[in-house]
């Protein structure tokens, strides 16, 4: 409750500082103090209300202005374009007003301001046909026919500090019509020597590595290669990483390492680890040229900048304020990707500069030391472990049996024992009916 | 990895708040320009047809400086604000670059006569303040109010005397008036400037029959 009070009796306070506030704006306004401007429109972005209530402010004062200058193009008749034979002979009503005053020997306001502007204008193209005849006066006595010298700068004689007579001697300069000579040759320049340059363009290759191979002592040779790559290392050379694993109580573990050496140093670098070795059971090296690549990304990166300094200045003489934004969208998708690009040109010339190289160390089996120990109750333990896996693979072969196999076998059994019971029934069948045809008299005996 | 993280975060904040402000800008194109064509003219950078070509300009100006420090943007804050403080930064530049070339700073009262002598406008915004009334009180018998009003015109008395009764509130003398709040809001800050002014020409009166 007394919150809420409090709040009720701080709104009251606070909408007449923002009040007050205005006011100040307002007046900073109107006499173009814009420190003070700047600092309101700086507590007002933090304000919602007084920033509403200075936007709408700003809207009337430009209303205002708006019809202020409506009103003044409706031009009055003393304000209207005055031509230059009108300024310089008077407006009828000018010399209506003169004859008013024939007796005044002071020429009215108006009257002055018009003579004043003329004679300027006469004096103005006066002086400019003076400095034009003044140039063109010397150059003419000085050579007769000679051409007149064409100076884009602008610069006189003067204006580099030689004149007159000096001027000839100092300045050797060539006049066709003076003597009809050729002109001088040009100073011979030497022709840059072409040995100087690549005969072909450098080639960017990015050479990688890998080894594997058999090492007495695997730890060992970790030390030795991370010996090798800290004397590389003033040329940039480094570990890239270092794994270990299979490690037991009785040889060495297998080691994985990545190391990015000096192309320059990469065979013998290459070298020197199939040194280390007992036995090298692997080793692989490959080139991949990104020449075409990296001129191709340098091209485009240039192509980027140009249309960025081009954006740029599109941005300086666009007039629209939509053009602008769209000049700046596109200038920030450039950047964006001016920025990708020279990532992978920083990429490629830096892997090309260092090499890598995968190392593989295994330990070598002949020289693991040999076991020597017995142990009689590991043996028993497999034994027994074999024993339980060979019931239990007779287990399963049973189960399977009598689920897989044994239906059918009843099945074909039956059908086997039907087929032998039906034979021997027929040849029973036989046997009692030739038996009883031998057994009946013969008729004709 | 901190470090990462702070920088990928604030270039995710300067994006958003770029995206926010081009639309804005966008929006908002032609009100900004009509307000920065005032400015001008008011800092006396600018005249007649030119002006709105400048105003074009600074404008241009504004939405570079703008998008190239949108980091500093606070989403929470008012975007007009802050492009029109911007505007005013730029103008006060260019003010000071232009005296440096006229080889003369400007004095707040070379620009505006008078402003160093009289009463500053905080000083007669709370003297007027004061005389606000507490409801029930009548504002006639105030011989203060009295006293003041009467170095001014009828209507902007009337103007002053709505205000002071409406405790300087815009809109309640818009309202009173018929007019909008910012139009009101003009007619006071104009009576006030020109009761100040009358009380410093009465002041300067008064010090030279003195003296």
């Amino acid at each position: 409750m007394d919150r809420r009070e409090a709040e009720q009796t701080r709104q009251p306070a606070r909408q007449l500082a923002r009040e007050k506030t205005l006011y100040r704006y307002s007046s900073a306004l109107e006499r173009g103090d814009f420190e003070v401007v700047s600092s309101i429109l700086r507590e007002a972005e933090q304000d919602p209300p007084l920033e509403r209530m200075i936007l709408e402010m700003n809207e009337v004062y430009c209303a205002e202005l708006e019809d202020r200058q409506s009103l003044a193009t409706q031009v009055s008749p003393r304000h209207r374009w005055t031509s230059f034979p009108r300024l310089l002979r008077g407006s009828k009503k000018e010399k209506k007003m003169n004859e008013l005053h024939s007796r005044r020997w002071l020429p009215s306001g108006d009257g002055l301001r018009n003579a004043l502007i003329a004679g300027s204008v006469v004096l103005g193209v006066v002086l400019t046909f003076a400095i034009g005849w003044s140039l063109y006066a010397p150059s003419k006595r000085a050579g007769g026919e000679t051409a007149l010298t064409v100076d884009p700068w602008g610069l006189t004689r003067s204006d580099v500090g030689v004149s007159g007579d000096d001027a000839d001697e100092s300045l050797p300069h060539y006049t066709p019509a003076q003597t009809g000579a050729p002109p001088p040759a040009m100073p011979q320049v030497d022709e840059p020597s072409l040995a100087g340059l690549p005969q072909e363009s450098e080639r960017l290759i990015i050479r990688n590595g890998r080894i594997s191979m058999s090492v007495r002592d695997t730890r060992a040779a970790r030390v030795s290669v991370e010996a090798m790559v800290a004397e590389m290392a003033a040329e940039g050379a480094y570990v890239i990483s270092s794994e270990e694993y299979g490690e037991s109580d009785e040889g060495s573990p297998y080691i994985t390492m990545s190391i990015r050496v000096p192309v320059s140093r990469f065979d013998e670098a290459m070298d020197r680890l199939a040194g280390l070795a007992v036995k090298v059971t692997a080793r692989h090296e490959s080139g991949q040229d990104v020449t075409e690549e990296y001129v191709d990304l340098e091209a485009r990166l240039e192509s980027l900048e140009a249309a960025r300094q081009r954006l740029l200045e599109i941005m300086q003489e666009t007039r629209t304020t939509k053009d602008l934004l769209q000049a700046e969208e596109q200038l920030t998708a450039r950047e964006a990707e001016i920025e990708s690009l020279k990532g992978r040109v920083q990429y490629l010339a830096q892997s090309a500069k260092l090499a890598s190289i995968w190392i593989e160390l295994q330990p070598y089996i002949l020289s693991q030391p040999v076991g020597d120990r017995w142990l009689p109750a590991e043996t028993a333990r497999q034994a027994l472990e074999t024993l339980v896996d060979s019931l239990r693979g007779l287990g399963d072969f049973m189960l399977f049996f009598a689920i897989a196999v044994l239906p059918w076998m009843a099945a074909l059994g039956l059908v086997v024992y039907g087929v032998v019971r039906f034979v021997l029934w027929r040849v029973r069948v036989s046997r009692e009916k030739r038996a009883a045809e031998e057994q009946s008299p013969d008729p004709a005996t | 990895v901190s470090l990462d993280e702070e920088s990928m975060e604030q270039t995710d904040t300067s994006t958003a708040n770029r995206t926010l402000l081009r639309g804005f800008i966008e929006a908002e194109t032609e009100t900004l320009q009509r307000t920065l064509r005032y400015y001008l003219l008011r800092a006396g950078l600018a005249n007649g047809q030119g002006a709105t070509l400048a105003a074009v300009e600074l404008l241009n100006e504004v939405v570079v400086e703008a998008l190239e420090h949108a980091d500093r943007f606070k989403a929470s804050g008012q975007p007009k604000a802050w492009l029109l403080g911007i505007a005013a930064n730029l103008i006060k530049r260019k003010q000071a670059e232009r005296a440096t070339r006229n080889r003369r700073e400007p004095l707040v009262r070379d620009l505006y006569p008078g402003a160093g002598n009289t009463l500053s406008e905080d000083e007669l915004f709370d003297r007027l303040a004061a005389l606000t009334a507490p409801p029930g009180q009548d504002l006639e018998a105030n011989e203060g109010a009295a006293t003041i009003l009467a170095h001014v015109s009828d209507g902007d008395q009337r103007v002053l005397r709505l205000a002071v009764l409406h405790n300087l509130n815009g809109a309640a003398l818009a309202q009173e008036l018929g007019v909008t709040p910012g139009a009101a809001r003009v007619r006071l800050h104009r009576a006030l400037n020109r009761l100040r002014h009358a009380w410093h020409v009465q002041e300067g009166q008064k010090g030279e029959s003195d003296g």
